[in-house]
């Protein structure tokens, strides 16, 4: 269980985050969903521990973690870029950090992290070899290696296309139920988001609009932010699908994610 | 505090500090402490002399032209020079050339430079006997500014070209799809990603003319600059070292205004996320026309060594024009040679190796670390004093301070010397290679249990072994070729080859010079090809290795 | 990954070996060598003379002899003092002056050398250097110019661009020329030549002593102005350079040998090959530097200048910076005219 309580943050004076109360239980997905500048990132990397708090508590089973160095937390990160090193190939990147903490993940593990992501065919690859959606795999594997208490990710979505995103987006899933992964993820896109997770946790001008399941967001919005900025996009691209396939022009195949 | 304490870094930034407190500042403010000494303690007089005395405000007006004028000529030449290798589609071996030649000049040293333009240019010279003309008169304005852009011209080159590489160039597509003028694609994707490199070049040549004194002694004339007063007074028929002081400390000002002006330029720096490879527009007129300006640009300034391979050669030139061994043979029948080849190898090497591992430790603290601006700051104004103290003026210091220490006359003093008069340039390659890499990397890796130092060997140093290796190189050809500081803190035991060549300078031996020379531009070359050798087998192995690992993974322990 | 390693870990080793090799050379060798450094500012021909006498007395492989240029060492001998590495040094007398000045540096000499002229007694010198014209014959006949006979022939607008002479700020080989104007033409006499000169001269007024020899060699400029056995070697070597001796006079500067006091820590041998370098060298020397300037030597060579005078004031650097001072009133005068 992760609580966060009270949390409030600021650069500068400027305040970035504020009365940011909430509680994440064991094995969720959690998207945090916000236009960029809300302060969504400031969040993921107070969590993580790359930025300290000004005020409050971020609790992580029972346990106030606010004091604890980054390294120490037990956390970890995939970047938006992947931050993989180009003078080592896949399999090097992936157990780069065995190299630390050799007993953290057994070679079996290894084996079958690899194989989860289907990373076996890549492992002798240069990183510049590899396509967004592989890298994205990769980096996830790498971070997985390192068995984190808690799984962040930073717009894990954003640079890939369409069936990849679905791809990656059950990889995701699969890993979360797979290793009962508490999973924080950021993204702006209220699909991706509301698609993904348990709950979604949203943000608007450094505190919470709304958190709560995709269901109650969509059923209940609390509020006209949430009304017209999450769901109306929404609307719109429901919308444009259903006029795509209207009677008559449906496709001849079935859905294959995977 | 979960933040990292960055002890690493505080510690390297210490050290670095301390390096050029120690012979940096320490020396120079013992030296600029003279200028204000009198007969009655503390006084003004020095500077009233100084102010006063005849031409010194013209000569500091013209050194101040020149020198601007000369800086802004190299750039715009060098961004010609790179613009051919990065924008043009050029083949791959007519961009090896440039590349290699546009740096051609820094291997050899400079002493050689206002010989080679009067043997070229002047009215018996090489080129002048080949036109049946004397093209122009060397003497003075001209003449400088000849010299100083072939002088400065590798340095501009290797600044501009490095952030070429860097700079997205599908940016130039986008704008020419949103319709912009070819001359709007161009300011906007080029020039504005590159201003704050086109002012460091500017910079850097600026300071590199502002402080010589090797080409205005040669072809200076009656244009007298600023650097040649600064020699008249330290080291002319009466030395006065007070005098000479103050005169260097005038010569600070310009220093001081850069500084802000940098300050200033900072924010127009851009950060690249992800250099995009694409294939250049084809454009066969701007192939054929900047082709043909980087030959003639290279043409130029190597018809301008051309005569340093055939004077050391010829019996007597211009007058008996006889081919002839005697020279060389002369040269190496020297015992002393060995003494000081093997110096000037020693010194150059560690040179290099004390260089890079100093230009490394301050841009990481600057490019890869969360110490505030104004500490980076710090190694910023070191770097521009670094580049803006004439070499006479370090050496003399040197001598001041660090006489009857053990440092004196050994090889050790004459390392940290180059190490420190060299020491802008390669900061500024090694800073921007560190700036473009990725920013998440040290996160990343210290998630995974590194610690910031493992980071640095395991992850950051191999990717900027490329940058690195240039650094070496750098450093290791520049301390083959420098002489103005190395002359005053070289020991009997610890002479090099360039004060051999002063020496030979001394005696009005000029084939023996170049000859010298010759000798030095072989050793740089061969240190070069040696350098680029370790880098390319670097990428190689690795292919060799992916290819040739099997497909089940290792055991993991 | 491995190769680089095994490169980069190859240079480091290096890197320690020769650094160990340097610590060990650097600091050690030296002083246990016992060997008595030489700094000097002498041509190749007084040093060859000098390891001639030395050689020839047993003193082979006791010594270091290193040559500099005459303002490095000018400057090194001002900033160093008794720090200084050389144990024996030889140098422009009136350096020697300022140094003794400044640092109190040299010991009196302990040997007798009986001198023609007095000087002081902590150094005696090896040589004087004369100065004379030079010209390049090729030049002087493409360019139809008439032969100069004394210094004020140059002033003549006919050599305008086709002279090379030293400026006094930056070398003393300068002091020679404006010694014969001082003493045959008074000092408004000489200001007024040196302007013409100069304006002859235009860009070609040098910084350093022996660039207006190289112009000429190069044939940048037809006639120069500097040290006369410079320009009589290149000669004798078959270049198409010849010397006029100026009617004014061959005025001459000494150079002399000294020797550190660096106290308990100084080297006896050090004066014994001061007095070596006296006693047997100077007879090769006088070759190339011919003027008599011990008792008991005479101004027989063949090499001998023509008009050989001595300047009636001593050598000081006050009258140095006031002939100085002739020279940038005689730089504004050239503008003028």
């Amino acid at each position: 269980m992760l609580e966060i309580k009270n949390l409030k943050k600021s650069y500068d004076g400027v305040t970035i985050l504020h009365d940011i109360n909430l509680a994440i239980d064991d094995g969720e997905i959690v998207s945090i969903l916000g236009p960029s500048g809300c302060g969504k990132t400031t969040l993921l990397n107070l969590v993580l521990g790359l930025a300290d708090a000004d005020e409050g508590e971020i609790l992580f089973q029972g346990e106030n973690v606010l004091n604890v160095p980054m390294e120490q937390r037990g956390f970890n990160i995939v970047f938006q870029d992947y931050a993989l090193f180009p003078n080592l190939n896949v399999y090097k990147n992936i157990t780069y950090g065995l190299r630390n903490n050799p007993s953290i993940s057994t070679r079996q593990e290894v084996e079958d992290l690899i194989d989860l992501l289907g990373l076996r065919e890549h492992l002798d690859k240069k990183i510049e070899q590899l396509s967004g959606g592989q890298k994205q795999r990769v980096a996830l594997a790498r971070t997985m290696v390192m068995k984190p208490k808690i799984l962040l990710l930073d717009e894990p979505l954003s640079a890939l296309d369409g069936v990849i995103k679905e791809s990656i987006k059950a990889k995701i899933k699969q890993i979360a139920r797979d290793y009962h992964l508490t999973t924080i993820i950021v993204t702006h896109d209220p699909e991706e988001a509301l698609t993904l997770s348990d709950k979604v946790l949203i943000i608007q001008n450094g505190t919470i609009s709304q958190y709560g399941k995709p269901d109650d967001i969509i059923q209940k919005p609390e509020n006209d932010f949430v009304k017209e900025f999450i769901l109306n996009q929404l609307l719109i691209k429901k919308n444009n699908i259903f006029t795509l396939f209207r009677q008559g022009n449906e496709p001849k195949i079935a859905a294959q994610v995977g | 505090m979960n933040r990292r304490k960055e002890n690493e870094i505080k510690g390297i930034f210490g050290l670095v500090v301390l390096v050029f407190l120690i012979f940096l500042l320490i020396p120079l403010a013992r030296l600029f402490l003279k200028s204000f000494m009198g007969d009655t303690g503390l006084m003004l007089g020095h500077y009233a002399e100084v102010l006063t005395g005849r031409g010194f405000l013209e000569a500091f007006g013209n050194s101040l032209l020149i020198s601007s004028v000369s800086a802004v000529v190299t750039t715009v030449l060098a961004f010609i020079l790179a613009y051919a290798v990065h924008y043009c589609n050029l083949p791959g071996g007519y961009k090896g050339f440039i590349n290699r030649a546009a740096v051609a000049p820094m291997l050899l040293p400079t002493i050689t430079y206002g010989f080679a333009i009067i043997y070229s240019f002047g009215k018996q010279g090489l080129i002048t006997q080949l036109f049946g003309t004397q093209l122009f008169d060397i003497y003075g304005f001209n003449g400088l500014l000849l010299g100083y852009v072939i002088y400065t011209l590798p340095v501009s080159f290797l600044l501009l070209s490095n952030t070429m590489s860097y700079v997205d160039k599908k940016f130039s597509i986008v704008s020419r799809i949103m319709g912009d003028s070819p001359f709007a694609t161009f300011v906007g994707t080029v020039l504005r990603p590159l201003l704050g490199t086109l002012a460091a070049s500017f910079v850097q040549c600026f300071f590199l003319c502002f402080t010589d004194y090797g080409i205005p002694a040669s072809v200076g004339g009656e244009f007298e600059v600023v650097a040649t007063v600064l020699y008249n007074e330290m080291l002319g028929s009466v030395p006065n070292f007070s005098r000479g002081a103050c005169v260097a400390m005038m010569m600070l000002i310009p220093s001081v205004v850069t500084i802000a002006l940098l300050h200033y330029l900072e924010k127009y720096n851009i950060r690249y996320n992800k250099i995009s490879q694409i294939e250049i527009r084809k454009g066969a007129v701007r192939d054929a026309v900047f082709g043909v300006l980087s030959a003639l640009i290279l043409l130029c300034v190597l018809s301008v060594f051309a005569v340093i391979f055939v004077v050391p050669f010829v019996d007597e030139w211009p007058y008996r024009i006889r081919f002839t061994l005697e020279h060389v043979i002369s040269v190496f029948s020297d015992n002393s040679l060995i003494t000081v080849c093997r110096n000037s190898l020693i010194a150059a090497f560690l040179t290099a190796a004390v260089g890079s591992l100093t230009t490394y430790g301050a841009a990481l603290t600057t490019a890869r670390s969360h110490l505030p601006g104004k500490v980076k700051q710090v190694i910023e104004n070191i770097s521009l004093i670094t580049n803006t103290i004439p070499g006479m003026v370090i050496g003399i210091a040197y001598m001041l301070v660090f006489s009857g220490t053990p440092l004196q006359n050994t090889l050790f003093i004459i390392i940290i010397c180059n190490v420190i008069h060299y020491f802008s340039t390669p900061y500024l390659m090694m800073k921007s290679s560190l700036t473009k890499m990725n920013a998440s990397w040290e996160t990343t890796a210290m998630l995974m249990g590194d610690t910031w130092l493992k980071t640095i060997v395991r992850v950051v140093t191999p990717n900027a072994m490329g940058t690195i290796l240039e650094v070496f190189s750098y450093y290791f050809v520049n301390a083959m070729v420098t002489v103005s500081a190395v002359i005053f803190i070289a020991g009997a035991r610890t002479m090099v080859i360039t004060t051999k060549i002063k020496e030979l300078q001394y005696y009005t031996k000029f084939n023996e010079v170049f000859v010298l020379s010759l000798l030095i531009l072989a050793v740089n070359l061969a240190a070069k090809s040696l350098f680029h050798y370790i880098a390319t087998d670097r990428q190689k192995v690795k292919v060799k290795k992916t290819a040739r690992r099997p497909v089940v993974s290792k055991s993991i322990s | 990954m491995k190769n680089v390693k095994r490169h980069m870990s190859l240079l480091l080793a290096a890197a320690m070996l020769s650094a160990a090799v340097l610590t060990g050379c650097g600091s050690g060798s030296g002083a246990a060598s016992g060997e008595v450094v030489i700094y000097t500012n002498a041509d190749d021909e007084a040093m060859e003379a000098m390891k001639h006498a030395l050689d020839a007395n047993g003193y082979e492989g006791k010594y270091l002899m290193q040559s500099f240029g005459t303002s490095e060492l000018g400057g090194k001998l001002l900033a160093e003092g008794t720090n200084i590495e050389a144990d024996l040094v030889t140098m422009s007398s009136f350096y020697l002056d300022s140094a003794q000045e400044e640092n109190s540096m040299f010991k009196d000499l302990e040997f007798d050398a009986p001198t023609i002229d007095e000087y002081p007694s902590f150094y005696t010198p090896i040589t004087a250097q004369e100065g004379a014209i030079f010209v390049n014959t090729e030049m002087m006949a493409e360019n139809n110019l008439p032969m100069p006979a004394c210094l004020k022939d140059l002033t003549n607008p006919v050599y305008e661009g086709q002279i090379s002479v030293t400026d006094i700020q930056s070398s003393s080989t300068a002091w020679l020329l404006m010694q014969a104007l001082v003493s045959t033409y008074g000092e408004d006499g000489a200001e007024e030549v040196l302007a013409g000169i100069y304006k002859n001269a235009g860009p070609h007024i040098e910084s350093s002593g022996s660039a207006p020899l190289k112009k000429v060699r190069a044939g940048e400029v037809a006639i120069g102005f500097g040290l006369r056995h410079q320009a009589v070697a290149d000669k004798a070597d078959g270049l198409p350079i010849d010397y006029i001796d100026p009617t004014e006079g061959n005025f001459s500067l000494t150079e002399s040998v000294a020797v550190v006091d660096k106290g308990d820590k100084s080297n006896p041998l050090a004066m014994e090959m001061a007095e070596c370098i006296i006693k047997n060298g100077r007879e090769e020397l006088q070759q190339t530097y011919p003027l008599a300037i011990y008792e008991g030597e005479t101004n027989d060579s063949e090499n001998l200048s023509a008009y050989p005078m001595v300047f009636p004031e001593p050598l000081t650097v006050e009258l140095l910076e006031k002939h100085q001072q002739i020279s940038e009133n005689a730089k504004v005068l050239a503008e003028e005219l």
